[in-house]
C-alpha cells in the first residue's frame, strides 16, 4: 500500500462536553475575570491618571477616564516635582536606589551561591545547624530587628547611608539567598565534586568552573527576587535614610504628604509608576526563568 | 605506575561499619576486580583509595609512598564513575584537559596529551562536543579518556559498564582488555557483572559484608570457592547446596543425603579430607555443569520439573529425593517435564564445607599447593 491510497480518517474528535461542563466553565471564567479586574483596578487607575491632566483629576474625580490627554506629568515627576522643598523630581532618588540595590542584590546573591555550595558539596563541620541558623533570618519580622540594626549601624558609623541600608540588605538578603542556592545545589550529582576533587581542582576553581555554570536557573531567581525586595522595601528604607541618601520608596511617601495644600494627583501617579519600572523590567526579562528555576529547584 | 597495598583499612560511618579488616597487595601493573552484593562497601574501599573518604583505620601505600593522609589531588590516582560524572557545561576537550588545567600543565603539552587520548579512544570527531551530545558508550570513552590523560599510577573503575546495553558492554569490555594489555596499567575494578570480573581480571576480589571473603585469581575463585558464600555468589546459575552426613569407614566414605528415603553418594578414596568429618554433616556445593546427562559420575536419579532453553545450553529444575538442583546440560539435551531421569555428578569437581564455619574444607593436594605457595612467599 503507498501513501497516496492510505484513508486518512477525521482526526478532529473531541471529547463531547455536556452542558453542565460547559455551564462550569462560563462560571469558572467569570469568577476569574472579576477577581482579575479587582487586581487590575488599582493599577489602572494609576495608569490613567497618569495621563490626566491634574486639573481634570481634581475636578471629575479621582477614578476616571482621561479627557485630555498629557505625557506632561511624567515629566515633571522624574525632574521638577518638589519633595521635602528640594524640587528635583525623583530623578536623584531613583539612582539612589539603584546604587543601593544593584550592589546588594549582585552580593547577596554571590555570597548565597558561596553558602549554598559549602554548605552542600564541601564537607563543613555541622553544615545543617549552620543552614539552619541562616534561615531563621528569613523568618524574622524586620519589625524584630529594626532596633539591632539601628543600634549596629550607627556602631559601625554608617547610621543612615547608602553603604549602611545596602549592608543590612546584604545581610539580611543572605539568609534568602542560602536558602533558595542550597536547595537548588543539593541536587546537583556529587559525584561532579568528587570528579573535579580527583582532577585536582579546590573549593573556588570547584565553585567557580563546575558548580556555577550549573547555577544560571537559581542565579536568575535570586537575583529577581532580590532586586525586587529590596528595590520595594520600604520599611528599612525609612528608618534607615536621611535627606543626603533616600531611596525611592521613601521618597515616594514625601511626595504624597505635599505641603502646598493642591493634592497632585497627576505626577503621584506617575512617579508611583516611575518607582515601578525597574522590578518590572527585571521581571520581564527573567520571568520565563522565574517560573522554571524554581521548579528546578524543587523536583531536580 | 605503582603497587598499592591496603593496611588493615577499617571504615566506620557513625555506627555503620562499611569496612573491616581491608587487607590486599595489588601489584604493579595488576588488574584487581571487587566484587559483591550491593551495599558491601566497594564504591567506600574505591573512595577511601582515591582520598575521597578518610579511614577511620589502616594506611595505604602507593608505590613507595604513604598516601593514607594526602588529598585526592595530591595522590595521582585516576577514578571512572559510574555515572560517569562529565562536567555537563564543558565540552568533551574541556572535560579531559581540567585535570591538565589544575595542574597547570603548559599549553601546547594538553593539546598533545588530548590528541593522543582521543586516537587511543576514537572519540577525534567528538572533542567539541558536549557531554548531553554523546551517547552512552561515548560517555564511557570519555570519562576513561579524563582519567588516560593524566597518566596515573593507579586506576580506580567503579562500575563503569553497567549504564550500557548488553552488546556495548561486551564491545567496551574487550576494549578495555585490550587497552590494559597495551598500557599495563595497575587497576581496581568494580563490577557487579561476574563474567566482567572472570573476564577482565588478574585477581578477583570477593567481598561480603565490608568484609574481604576471598582474593584469588578467577579459576580459583570459581573452582574452589573460599566459603559458603563465595560459592553461592560467584556462578550462574548458582551452585548447588545439598547438606549431607559423612558415613562409612576412613578410606571408603559416603555421603548420606537425609530424608524420607535417603540417598547414598559413595565417595570411595578420593575425599580423605573429610575423615575428621565422619559422623557429622558438612555442606556438599555442586556447580550446575557438573551434573551431565551422560558419562562418568555417580548417578543420581532425579525428576525434571521444569526445562529451559537458553539457547546454547538447556537448563533443567530438578527434584532429587525432595531436594531441590539446577543442571546446565548441552542445548541438544531436551528431557520431557514430570520425566525421570539419571544424571552424572561428578563428584571430584564439587566442593566441600563445612556448615558451621562456611569455609570450604581443602582437599589434601589444595593443602599442600597452598603450603608450597606460603611457603615461596616465606622465601
Ligand atoms: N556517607 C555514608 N554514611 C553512612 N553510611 C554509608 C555512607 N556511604 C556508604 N554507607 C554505607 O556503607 C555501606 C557500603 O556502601 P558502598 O557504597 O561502598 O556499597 P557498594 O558495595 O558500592 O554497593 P553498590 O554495589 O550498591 O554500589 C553501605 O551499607 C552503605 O549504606
Ligand atoms: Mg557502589
Amino acid at each position: 500500500m503507498t501513501v497516496a491510497d492510505t484513508h486518512i480518517p477525521d482526526l478532529t474528535r473531541r471529547k463531547p462536553r455536556s452542558a453542565g461542563q460547559i455551564a462550569g466553565r462560563v462560571a469558572l471564567y467569570a469568577v476569574l475575570l472579576v477577581m482579575a479586574g479587582f487586581v487590575l483596578m488599582p493599577l489602572a487607575v494609576i495608569a490613567l491618571n497618569s495621563v490626566r491632566v491634574n486639573e481634570d483629576i481634581l475636578r471629575e474625580s479621582f477614578i476616571g477616564w482621561p479627557t485630555r490627554l498629557t505625557l506632561e506629568n511624567w515629566g515633571t515627576a522624574w525632574s521638577t516635582a518638589c519633595i521635602n522643598a528640594s524640587c528635583t523630581g525623583v530623578k536623584p532618588y531613583f539612582w539612589a536606589s539603584m546604587l543601593m540595590v544593584v550592589p546588594a542584590t549582585v552580593i547577596s546573591t554571590a555570597v548565597g551561591l558561596l553558602n549554598g555550595f559549602a554548605l552542600t558539596k564541601w564537607r563543613m563541620p555541622c553544615a545543617d545547624v549552620i543552614f539552619v541558623c541562616i534561615t531563621i533570618g528569613v523568618f524574622l519580622p524586620p519589625q524584630v530587628v529594626l532596633l539591632p540594626w539601628a543600634i549596629a549601624l550607627s556602631w559601625l558609623g554608617l547610621a543612615k547611608s547608602l553603604t549602611g541600608l545596602a549592608l543590612v540588605h546584604i545581610i539580611q538578603g543572605t539568609c534568602f539567598t542560602t536558602l533558595f542556592c542550597r536547595n537548588y545545589m543539593i541536587n546537583l550529582p556529587d559525584d561532579l565534586i568528587r570528579a573535579a576533587q580527583i582532577d585536582g581542582a579546590g573549593f573556588f576553581r570547584t565553585f567557580w568552573r563546575i558548580v556555577l555554570p550549573l547555577s544560571p536557573p537559581i542565579i536568575i531567581v535570586t537575583v529577581i527576587w532580590q532586586f525586587t525586595f529590596i528595590w520595594n522595601e520600604f520599611l528599612f528604607a525609612v528608618t534607615f535614610s536621611s535627606s543626603d541618601f533616600r531611596p525611592i520608596t521613601a521618597a515616594l511617601m514625601s511626595l504624597n504628604a505635599d505641603d502646598t495644600g493642591v493634592s497632585e494627583y497627576g505626577f503621584g501617579s506617575a512617579a508611583v509608576l516611575i518607582a515601578a519600572i525597574p522590578p518590572l523590567v527585571i521581571y520581564f526579562l527573567g520571568g520565563r526563568y522565574f517560573v522554571r528555576g524554581l521548579t528546578q529547584g524543587a523536583v531536580k | 605506575m605503582a603497587s598499592l597495598s591496603i593496611e588493615t583499612i577499617w571504615k566506620a560511618y557513625g555506627d555503620v561499619i562499611a569496612l573491616r579488616d581491608i587487607n590486599l597487595e595489588i601489584a604493579d601493573g595488576e588488574f584487581v576486580v571487587l566484587v559483591g552484593p550491593s551495599g558491601c562497601g566497594k564504591s567506600t574501599l574505591l573512595s577511601i583509595i582515591a582520598g575521597l573518604e578518610d579511614t577511620s583505620h589502616g594506611a595505604l601505600h602507593l608505590g613507595a609512598r604513604d598516601v593514607t593522609d594526602l588529598s585526592p589531588k595530591d595522590r595521582n590516582i585516576a577514578l571512572v564513575f559510574q555515572s560517569y560524572a562529565l562536567y555537563p557545561t564543558m565540552t568533551v576537550r574541556q572535560n579531559i584537559t581540567f585535570g591538565l588545567e589544575n595542574r597547570r600543565v603548559p599549553r601546547d603539552e594538553q593539546a598533545r596529551a588530548v590528541a593522543e587520548v582521543a586516537k587511543l579512544l576514537q572519540i577525534e570527531p567528538l572533542l567539541d562536543r558536549k557531554p548531553a551530545q554523546l551517547s552512552g558508550g561515548q560517555r564511557q570513552r570519555v570519562a576513561m579518556g579524563r582519567a588516560l590523560v593524566r597518566d596515573p599510577d593507579l586506576f580506580l573503575f567503579d562500575e563503569p559498564l553497567s549504564n550500557l546495553d548488553a552488546k556495548l558492554r561486551v564491545e567496551m569490555r574487550t576494549e578495555m582488555k585490550k587497552l590494559h594489555k597495551r598500557l599495563g596499567q595497575t587497576i581496581v575494578y568494580v563490577t557487579h557483572d561476574q563474567v566482567e570480573a572472570m573476564t577482565l581480571s588478574d585477581r578477583i576480589v570477593v567481598m561480603n559484608g565490608g568484609e574481604i571473603q576471598q582474593v584469588a585469581d578467577p579459576d580459583t575463585i570459581y573452582r574452589k570457592p573460599a566459603n559458603l558464600f563465595v560459592a553461592g555468589f560467584i556462578g550462574s546459575p548458582a551452585m548447588n547446596f545439598l547438606d549431607v552426613e559423612i558415613t562409612g569407614r576412613p578410606g571408603e566414605l559416603s555421603a548420606v543425603l537425609p530424608g524420607p528415603s535417603p540417598v547414598t553418594l559413595p565417595l570411595g578414596a578420593t575425599r580423605d579430607e573429610l575423615t575428621p568429618y565422619l559422623g557429622r554433616r558438612v555442606t556438599l556445593g555442586i556447580r550446575p555443569e557438573h551434573l551431565r546427562p551422560g558419562g562418568d559420575g555417580l548417578p543420581l536419579d532425579c525428576t525434571v520439573e521444569v526445562v529451559e532453553p537458553t539457547g546454547p545450553d538447556t537448563m533443567l529444575v530438578l527434584d532429587m529425593a525432595g531436594h531441590a538442583l539446577v543442571a546446565v546440560t548441552p542445548a541438544e539435551y531436551r528431557p520431557a517435564e514430570d520425566s525421570r531421569i539419571t544424571l552424572a555428578l561428578q563428584i571430584d569437581e564439587a566442593s566441600v564445607f563445612d556448615p558451621e564455619t562456611g569455609r570450604r574444607i581443602a582437599r589434601a593436594e589444595e593443602g599442600a599447593a597452598v603450603e608450597t605457595l606460603a611457603a615461596r612467599r616465606r622465601a
